[in-house]
């Protein structure tokens, strides 16, 4: 048994993904991504939801769908690509879920406080602003973005074969990110390029 | 210092250790629940069509002492 899960912790992810796409339930090439995924997968979903009860229960989420959507990969991208593709996707279904919950039960979220005529982009002097907090100003997409380039180290490359964008696409979007962050927030909101 | 860059300074605690039990928690129900939904679609109507249709014989062997008509 050691042997095999020895051999097993050999095999490159796109091979483990093969033979986990053959078994039936989760068994040793499954659980062996799991544990080779586990830390990066949190940490995305930490990033994107900023709490460890929401992100524990995103990274669950995440697993589950590999598993269920195991048969799919195909190849074309890296495996590590597509775990991030999924985690992405499902931390931002999540922050959209809890969006609209948080809607209906009239708590105002970072989107309603953008629209809302009060300004908060006139700290007192000296105050430390909240960066993620900031980050709130900007849409769910444009927001995962600037936390994986900036937080996770991300290169646009990367991001553009998770996000399915172009290299320029997402430099642009960053980009546009970035000035929307400092249009609000003013000379706090970050310098230099 | 940019201030985005910052951003990689915000700490992410680690993995809680029960995480992956958590998942292969979820999968199991996950798994049961799909094994249910595929008994319910694959093998219950077919073993229900095979109770039909003995019934159908022995309905048919009542009333005219025959299994199976003859060609």
């Amino acid at each position: 048994m050691d042997g095999f899960a020895g051999k097993l912790d050999e095999q490159s992810d796109e091979a483990l993904a093969a033979l986990a796409a053959r078994e039936g339930s989760d068994g040793a090439a499954f659980t062996t991504l799991v544990g080779r995924f586990r830390e990066r997968t949190w940490r995305i979903c930490y990033r994107l939801l900023g709490n460890e009860s929401d992100a524990h229960d995103a990274a669950q989420d995440v697993f589950v769908a590999l598993f269920l959507q195991r048969a799919k990969f195909r190849g074309e991208s890296k495996y590590s690509t597509w775990v991030h593709a999924v985690a992405v996707r499902t931390c931002l279904m999540q922050r959209r879920s809890r969006g609209r919950r948080l809607r209906r039960e009239g708590t105002p979220t970072g989107a309603d406080l953008d629209q809302q005529p009060t300004r908060r982009d006139a700290p007192a002097p000296g105050a430390k602003l909240d960066l993620v907090q900031m980050l709130d100003v900007l849409d769910e997409e444009d927001r995962a973005l600037v936390l994986l380039k900036y937080a996770e180290g991300y290169e646009y490359d990367e991001l553009a074969a998770i996000f399915e964008l172009s290299v320029s696409a997402c430099k642009m979007r960053v980009s546009r990110a970035r000035e929307k962050i400092q249009e609000r927030y003013g000379g706090s909101g970050g310098s230099g390029g | 210092m940019d201030l985005f860059e910052q951003l990689a300074d915000v700490r992410v605690p680690p993995p809680p250790k029960s995480l992956v039990r958590h998942v292969h928690r979820r999968l199991n129900r996950w798994l049961l629940a799909l094994h249910l939904v595929e008994f319910v679609i694959h093998v219950v109507p077919y073993a229900a069509g095979h109770f039909v249709r003995a019934v159908l014989g022995w309905l048919l062997l009542t009333i005219s002492g025959e299994y199976e008509k003859k060609k």
